[in-house]
């Protein structure tokens, strides 16, 4: 036992494989995505490999394009607002399920469930809840006193988002609900106990005990939710394929149309990149903030 | 053993993030590695009818009998999303052997080297040329540097469908102009809860045609360059034109806006719409639907514009051989079948397509005086192509044209302003 082999190169030898996918399936094509962002290449490129090197060329104009500047307040306005929404809601509902009451259980699988539709398909029914004509939502809305009968979802930017937003918050949710309810049942009795001793309400409770108790997981989670929503692709696509007049682009769906539309490649690989960079740099930046957390406990 | 606390590494995080670059990382060029085994690989674009897949289902059987040996597997495509689809196959290297391909594409990926030339007259062996009569605009749009990369398949173009109870009813003339569609859609608008006419935001085959009708040109070749039409004075108005009907005419309902074609078609199915404009294709899949509709609707040419022009877009497809292919022979056997005249008018009466090939003998479906007339005058008479370009296809697939219309239809811009936007956008893609 404990040979030189076996401390040396066996651990290596052990992560060959794990390492191999990690650069077939990440390292290689983001490298290549990123070689792809300073050329210029379009569909002669697909087929025999011709492209040109351009430089700078492609991140020039992501910054001089007044629509590729306009999606990126887009991604990052629309991120943020899901994000904030899921968290509200998954908090919401993990209180709820932390509550003893009969039929939790129950409501607990049944919470899972927008989760597990997939997004596809979740975009086609939702898209047809929110059809001008027989859609569900406002045959609903109607009922609740405010009169939606005909009003177009999808025919401007603000009510075509709203009606993406809520697909992307109820599929999202579930995800985090179910993380916090894991979090606010690890938080000791004990606490809560000596809380209600002193006197403090339900409102006080959830902002001076459970919310800091449950701050590590909160910002683990909103990275989370922050990478998808700036990603957020299906749901658009399917729902209002970016319209009307392209004012419901996000970013991802701009890199799809500049890569498999428009055929401009490189400029999609440079957007690409570029949405990466942001996601990047917001990633490292919660890591620093959850670290500082950690270091202050 | 020592137990840790699990620390969250920026490292994992920093994995998380690559893996979740959005795109773009499949994007390699292939040398096209295609098994020579297995069966035939053919694409078949989904215009929406079932028929279509029970064509298929025994189409195939009957090839694989008369031929031994030959398998084919067909998948259906939607039209919708073909063009991304071929584009990420070429680019993966996992074309099909055989595919249809829409006719306003051929020439792009012609262009590319992605296709085999097809001799078109020598592709049924021994027949003497002239047997078969092709559709030239459809031979036009498959030749690139005088080669044919497409053999025309079938072809239709879209006319005007219409309620014939309703205008009936209203004592209303089947639209033959422009006034006249505004005349009648007035009427129907203030006497009927119908909606008049489908005017959608999202299609493009529906607006460009108006541009002709007006006496303008979508692009025009000068000196070997093509340069966009659409900034010219008879495009702008065709564009106005048609935001208006919706815009200050309220011929279609508000989310019309956001229509497509199918849209459109499920209103008029629906009894929500008074007319529409369709091809013969569209008019079995609702009659097809709603039966009850049956001896209600009529078809009619397009309205023609001021300039007195009732053309329409000679929509169509080709059966092409992505090059590559390890299986040639079987390829070439399978494109002989499909495009036999008798088949050809078979396939295209069932779904509601003019066939592209013609033996000898005239097509029943095709005399003027049965409901589905119009649709075949149309093409033969008042039809066009849109510019056979490799650049084209990009414009459809980015929906160039579309967004900038529903701009117009929106109010957010006038037809002047969008139309000066797609004709610079059109200049830079010709010039490369």
């Amino acid at each position: 036992m404990g040979s030189r082999f076996d401390r040396r190169v066996l651990p290596w030898l052990l992560l060959t494989p794990a390492l191999l996918v990690v650069f077939g399936l990440v390292v290689y094509p983001v490298g290549r995505t990123v070689w792809l962002s300073f050329r210029s290449a379009g569909l002669p490129y697909l087929a025999s490999g011709q492209s040109r090197f351009v430089g700078l060329d492609n991140y020039r104009r992501l910054l001089t394009d007044a629509h590729l500047r306009e999606v990126f307040v887009t991604t990052a306005v629309f991120g943020f607002a899901c994000v904030a929404a899921t968290m509200a809601v998954g908090l919401a509902v993990a209180l709820l399920l932390n509550q003893p009451f009969r039929g939790r259980g129950l409501l607990g699988v049944l919470v899972l469930l927008p989760w597990a539709v997939p997004r596809v398909a979740a975009g086609v029914v939702w898209r047809w809840m929110f059809d001008d004509r027989y859609g569900l939502v406002n045959w609903a809305l109607s009922h609740l006193g405010h009169d939606f009968t005909g009003f177009s979802w999808f025919n401007a930017r603000l009510p075509a988002f709203i009606a993406v937003g809520v697909v992307v918050v109820w599929q999202s949710f579930p995800f985090i609900a179910l993380s916090l309810l894991a979090g606010l049942q690890s938080i000791p009795p004990e606490v809560r106990e000596a809380a209600r001793m002193d006197g403090a309400g339900p409102l006080q409770m959830l902002r001076h005990v459970t919310l800091p108790m449950l701050r590590p997981l909160l910002l683990t989670l909103i990275v989370v939710s922050t990478i998808w929503d700036f990603k957020i692709f299906d749901q658009v696509y399917v729902m209002t394929g970016g319209g009307p007049y392209r004012s419901t682009e996000l970013a991802a769906v701009t890199v799809w149309r500049e890569a498999f539309a428009r055929l401009h490649l490189g400029s999609a690989a440079a957007l690409a990149v570029a949405l990466f960079a942001v996601l990047l740099v917001m990633t490292i930046g919660y890591g620093r903030l959850a670290r500082e957390e950690m270091a202050i406990r | 053993m020592r137990r840790r606390r699990p620390r969250r590494s920026p490292f994992l995080a920093l994995v998380v993030a690559l893996g979740l670059l959005p795109g773009c990382g499949a994007l390699t060029p292939s040398a096209g590695a295609r098994s020579a085994r297995g069966p035939l690989q053919v694409w078949i674009m989904e215009p929406g009818s079932a028929e279509l897949r029970a064509f298929f289902t025994s189409a195939t059987t009957e090839f694989e009998s008369a031929h031994p040996g030959d398998r084919v597997s067909v998948q259906f495509v939607p039209w919708a999303s073909a063009h991304d689809q071929f584009v990420t196959a070429i680019g993966g290297g996992q074309m099909p052997d055989v595919a249809e391909m829409g006719s306003t594409w051929t020439a792009e990926f012609a262009d590319i080297g992605a296709l085999e030339p097809v001799d078109l007259f020598h592709l049924t062996g021994p027949e003497p040329i002239g047997s078969r009569i092709y559709l030239p605009s459809l031979v036009d749009a498959a030749t690139v540097g005088g080669k044919a990369y497409g053999v025309p398949w079938y072809a239709g173009a879209r006319a005007l469908i219409y309620r014939a109870d309703v205008l009936s009813a209203l004592g209303l003339a089947v639209p033959a102009t422009w006034n006249d569609l505004l005349t009648a859609g007035r009427a129907i608008r203030d006497r009927t809860p119908m909606a008049p006419f489908g005017v959608a935001g999202d299609a493009e085959h529906y607006v460009l045609p108006m541009v002709w009708q007006n006496g303008g040109e979508i692009a025009v070749r000068q000196d070997g360059v093509w340069r966009s039409g659409m900034s010219t004075p008879q495009a702008v108005a065709a564009v106005q034109f048609y935001a208006d009907l919706f815009r200050t005419e309220h011929f279609a309902p508000a989310g019309a806006l956001s229509w497509n074609a199918r849209d459109v078609r499920q209103a008029f199915a629906a009894g929500d719409l008074a007319m529409m404009i369709g091809g013969a294709w569209d008019l079995k899949a609702i009659l097809a639907a709603h039966p009850d509709l049956a001896g209600k609707v009529g078809t009619a040419l397009l309205p023609a514009g001021p300039a007195g022009d009732r053309s329409s877009f000679a929509g169509g497809s080709h059966l092409v051989v992505f090059s590559g292919t390890k299986k040639e022979a079987v390829a070439r056997r399978y494109i002989e079948f499909l495009a036999d005249p008798a088949r050809v008018a078979a396939f295209t009466s069932r779904i509601g397509f003019l066939p592209a090939i013609r033996g000898d003998d005239p097509v029943g479906d095709a005399r003027p005086d049965t409901l589905y007339g119009p649709f075949a005058e149309q093409l033969e008479e008042h039809s066009r192509t849109y510019p056979p370009t490799r650049e084209w296809g990009g414009f459809e697939a980015d929906g160039l044209f579309t967004a900038a219309v529903q701009q117009v239809m929106a109010g957010r811009q006038t037809a002047g302003q969008a139309m000066k936007g797609v004709a610079k956008a059109m200049d830079e893609a010709f010039s490369g």
